[in-house]
């Protein structure tokens, strides 16, 4: 993604530590007593404060170089940041479709996509993606007993 | 001696062997797969055991948790993906260590040492358990918060390279650790009313995503292909560790003796154990520099902890039915069942059956290593799969084992978001074990904290009262100021030289 | 023939459609059924669960996993039993934490979102201090509490807001006074709290007696009283409340097995009679013996009504204590 300087992660520390402080600012105290449930978030966030500015002030330095955030190498390689994102993708569409049409096509069909993406060769990625998809479903649902998703009108896949 | 040959005699019959033996194959597959715990391991052994003898029952659950936190370490070398937060502590040198070839030194001396630690252990719960039971019961909240602040002075040495990107990632976990509803005042905090974010973050997903998923994105995006990681040296896996006991006899003993010591306390347990451990290591090490670029010497000691953390908890457990955490908590319930109740009594009143569990524990930590060998062995092929069809298959195991760990999508949700945060924390040289640390930490700190204020009404100073809570805190304010009284007597000394 | 393919399927699907219900409820159950716990394992509830989940298998003939969905103080797991599909494959313990999470503003879920199917057990609460405490009878503790100053004694035995934070906040009420009259120091459950009496920490422990019982046996921890109606089976010498100090406040903490609201008639009334005889077998009695856990039967109707009259109580209590919002 994105690559930053210390001069920016300062500023982004002191930032959320900020935030964290606003955002804990309507927690009071426990009945009675002098702390509750803000206590542990100011004390990150004013943390986060000191961190924040003690980066600023070493690097101001160097401030030139610290200026300008570059970009990952392959950010610029098409091939890679598809990758990357066919990656979150399979991530993404089993969070969508699991529940609907069941872990085994799942799990198989996003599987045998991300391992052409990432160029297997068809065949064995048709074999891998295929196994593991088996040995996870039985090893996790049969063995050990987890509800994995299963579909409604793909029941007969189990 | 008669004891002893009653106890072996209910020990050595083919059936309390054969259950050994199946809940050792058991927990090694249970904890060699992430998002499934030892403490998983127990419970769905707990219906079977209703149907057993009290020896075979809590003969198969010693062994199922003994093998489990070994295997976590098997993808936690092989795939960077620590099975429990116990394993994180030396995640980094295990897989380094796989990826220039050498995951049979690595596992083997996970293997090794996890043994001698829980053979440490047991001789401990063996002869000292009921005065040490004693001592943990001295131990109150002024005492476990000053023992966290230790835990969290750690984060200074297990952060390789620049300590303000080390802090920062503390602060992540530390903040990560404040989500959700369970802490001191039961307030809901930073959850947006979701109800998933009301229950926290869960430790497994979160550590499966910074850790596993984002080394699965920087595989795929690594500019300069990854090279297939070499075979082993065939160095055999028992053959290295030989050499690294006879190199770091002192760090074996010391990670053992730790280890046993925190296992005991209920409020602290194995996952700080280890941690703590690896923090030893390195402070005292010859080679600091080395430590989390594939060295073997913190390994030893947090492995060795870890595993003896595992049967320490056992004393509080046997002693005063006091669960140290979640497996010794299904244990106590198992033992009320089986009629071994847990007390002072209990080595008078049931002396065969209790030393029968200790000859068990002997067992399950001898069985570990030929078992032990054979997942090692049997791992290796997915060392030899190539990257492009690999990482899909680990993705779909960090999938599953996200789910696993509270059956729920959101802990996928939570998976997905943490390895994206991991693979922008990795790109800017942030690295992940102190936001781990944090995580296991942040929520003891808070609870330590707020609780002995309440009871000191306030009062800072209460945090001394307590003798084993001042001496503690003394120590703990000494380790934080010893550099800086360096630092000031090293200058003092220049300035003279100078004048 | 494309005419008579599309009638027939058309046919068999409409036979499908008919039979489908009839056969789910004749059948019921034909796969395995889901238990959810909204509780950790290791803990009372999860332990419950999954003895009550064997002898269900055995007597149903399919199996019965047990899921924990932790979190959130029991919003989480309750939610998911709650919003589950009613067609008894998902069934639940719902445990007494339901009258409370609407009152403390956590959730809009309420004992009504849920068909109760069985209580298969109650524990009633207790007083209990570590055995260097000074007060050895429940008389003398009451006094101290009374005399000294407000907040100079300390109690824990689960987090703020918790059931025994209330039980004590209640029985404080019933002797006219305050309801934080004695420091609630948040503990994460029972055993910590224990644990850390003993220790020194705080100075009494009003959890079920159940939660104190190693300890007791070995004579770390003294009961004082029991917060029931009348003295609990496995601890004969603990006074009740009424009769150490005439307070009428009696707490039970119960477990549930309850489905989603909505399940057809039929399978309730399978389930409700498959926990009766799991109930009423021989290990259950055994199981909850040793682990000093209170039995309590209650059918269908008798537990909404338990489960309907204590949400009334708790609130009333809750909001008096300044815990609900």
């Amino acid at each position: 993604m994105i690559k930053l300087s210390e001069l920016h992660l300062g500023v982004l520390t002191a930032l959320g530590g900020i935030a964290l402080l606003l955002a804990s600012a309507h927690f009071v105290p426990m009945p009675g007593q002098a702390y509750g449930a803000g206590t542990m978030p100011r004390l990150i966030g004013w943390s986060a404060i000191l961190l924040g500015a003690f980066m600023v002030a070493t690097s101001l330095r160097h401030l030139p170089d610290m200026l300008k955030p570059h970009l990952s190498d392959w950010v610029y390689k098409p091939r890679l940041a598809l990758a990357a994102l066919a990656v979150i993708a399979t991530i993404v569409s089993y969070i969508v479709f699991a529940d609907w049409l069941g872990f085994i096509p799942v799990s198989f069909v996003s599987l045998f996509v991300l391992m052409l993406v990432l160029r297997t060769r068809p065949l064995t990625a048709l074999f891998a993606s295929a196994v593991s998809t088996l040995v996870v479903y039985y090893g996790f649902s049969r063995l050990l007993m987890v509800p994995l998703p299963r579909s409604e009108f793909l029941s007969f896949l189990g | 001696m008669l004891i002893l040959e009653q106890a072996a005699a209910l020990v050595f019959q083919p059936y309390v062997l054969g259950v050994i033996l199946a809940s050792a194959a058991f927990g090694m597959l249970v904890g060699a797969i992430p998002g499934l715990t030892a403490t998983m391991a127990t419970a769905l052994l707990v219906p079977m055991t209703f149907f057993m003898d009290p020896v075979p029952a809590i003969a198969s659950i010693v062994t199922a948790t003994a093998m489990a936190i070994f295997a976590g370490d098997i993808p936690a070398a092989l795939l960077r993906m620590p099975g429990t937060p116990a394993n994180a502590a030396y995640v980094e040198d295990a897989y380094r260590m796989t990826q220039s070839g050498r995951s049979d030194e690595a596992l083997g001396a996970a293997l090794v040492f996890s043994a001698i630690g829980g053979l440490f252990g047991s001789f401990v719960l063996m002869t000292l358990a009921p005065a040490l039971a004693e001592v943990a019961l001295k131990f109150s909240s002024e005492e476990y918060f000053w023992l966290v602040v230790l835990g969290l002075s750690c984060a200074v040495f297990v952060t390789p390279g620049s300590p303000t990107r080390g802090l920062i990632s503390l602060l992540i976990g530390l903040f990560v650790a404040t989500i959700g509803i369970e802490n001191p005042a039961g307030e809901a905090r930073f959850s947006f009313g979701n109800l998933e974010l009301l229950a926290g973050v869960q430790f497994i997903p979160a550590m499966i995503g910074l850790f596993a998923v984002s080394e699965v994105l920087r595989t795929v995006t690594a500019t300069i292909p990854r090279q297939k990681i070499p075979r082993s040296d065939g160095h055999g896996i028992f053959k290295t560790q030989w050499q690294n006991l006879k190199k770091y006899p002192v760090q074996t003993a010391r990670g053992s003796i730790t280890g046993t010591a925190l296992g005991i306390l209920p409020g602290a347990g194995a996952d700080i154990a280890a941690w703590i451990s690896y923090a030893i290591s390195k402070r005292f090490s010859k080679q600091k520099d080395k430590f989390g670029k594939g060295h073997v010497e913190g390994l030893v000691e947090a492995g060795a902890s870890n595993n003896s953390a595992v049967s320490g908890a056992w004393i509080p457990a046997l002693v005063f039915g006091i669960p140290g955490d979640s497996i010794t908590a299904i244990v106590i319930g198992v033992l009320y069942i089986k009629g071994i109740n847990p007390g002072p009594t209990i080595f008078i009143n049931d002396p065969q059956s209790i030393y029968a569990i200790f000859m068990v524990f002997i067992l399950a930590n001898l069985i570990m290593l030929p078992l032990g060998w054979l997942a090692i062995r049997g791992a290796r092929p997915l060392l030899s799969i190539p990257p492009s069809t690999l990482m899909p298959m680990i993705l779909i195991f960090c999938i599953v084992g996200a789910f696993a760990i509270n059956n729920s999508m959101a802990g996928i949700v939570m998976m997905l978001i943490f390895g994206i945060i991991g693979f922008f924390m990795e790109e800017n040289d942030i690295p992940i074990a102190p936001a781990i640390l944090g995580m296991v930490l942040g929520p003891m700190l808070e609870q330590n904290f707020i609780t002995s204020m309440i009871k000191g009404d306030g009062n800072f100073l209460h945090f001394f009262e307590r003798p084993i809570a001042g001496g503690l805190g003394a120590l703990t304010i000494l380790i934080w100021l010893l550099p800086v009284l360096m630092l000031v007597l090293r200058r003092g000394r220049k300035t003279q030289a100078i004048a | 023939m494309l005419r008579r393919t599309l009638l027939c399927s058309a046919l068999s699907l409409a036979a499908v459609a008919v039979a489908t219900p009839v056969l789910a409820q004749s059948d019921y159950p034909n796969r395995p059924i889901q238990m959810i716990v909204p509780w950790g394992a290791g803990g009372g509830t999860d332990a419950v669960a999954r003895i009550i989940g064997t002898l269900l298998q055995q007597e149903l003939g399919v199996p019965v996993n047990v899921v924990n969905r932790t979190g959130g103080s029991g919003v989480v797991g309750h939610s998911a039993i709650a919003t589950a599909k009613p067609d008894g494959y998902t069934i639940g313990v719902v445990t007494i934490e339901i009258d409370m999470m609407h009152w403390q503003g956590l959730t809009d879920l309420t004992y009504k979102d849920f068909d109760f199917l069985a209580m298969v057990n109650a524990d009633p609460g207790g007083v209990m201090v570590s055995v260097d405490s000074p007060f050895k009878t429940l008389p003398e503790l009451l006094t101290a509490i009374k005399e000294k100053p407000a907040g100079s004694l300390k109690a824990s035995g689960t987090g703020q807001g918790g059931i025994w934070h209330l039980g004590l906040a209640g029985w404080m009420m019933s002797h006219g006074l305050k309801p934080d009259q004695v420091t609630w120091v948040p503990s994460q459950g029972a055993a910590p709290g224990i644990t850390d009496m003993v220790a020194g920490g705080v100075d009494l422990v009003p959890t079920s007696l159940a939660e104190g019982r190693s300890m007791i046996d070995a004579k770390r921890v003294l009961p004082l009283g029991s917060m029931s109606p009348e003295r609990q089976e496995l601890f004969p010498d603990v006074p009740t409340l009424k009769e150490a100090v005439e307070s009428d406040w009696t707490l039970a903490v119960w477990r549930t097995v309850a489905a989603p609201k909505g399940i057809p008639e039929d399978v309730a009334t399978k389930l409700g009679a498959a926990l009766e005889k799991a109930y009423n077998s021989e290990e259950y009695k055994k199981f909850m013996n040793e682990r000093g856990y209170g039995m309590r039967w209650a059918d269908a109707v008798e537990t909404t009504r338990i489960v309907s009259e204590d949400d009334a109580t708790l609130g009333k209590i809750m909001k008096e204590a300044g815990l609900a919002k």
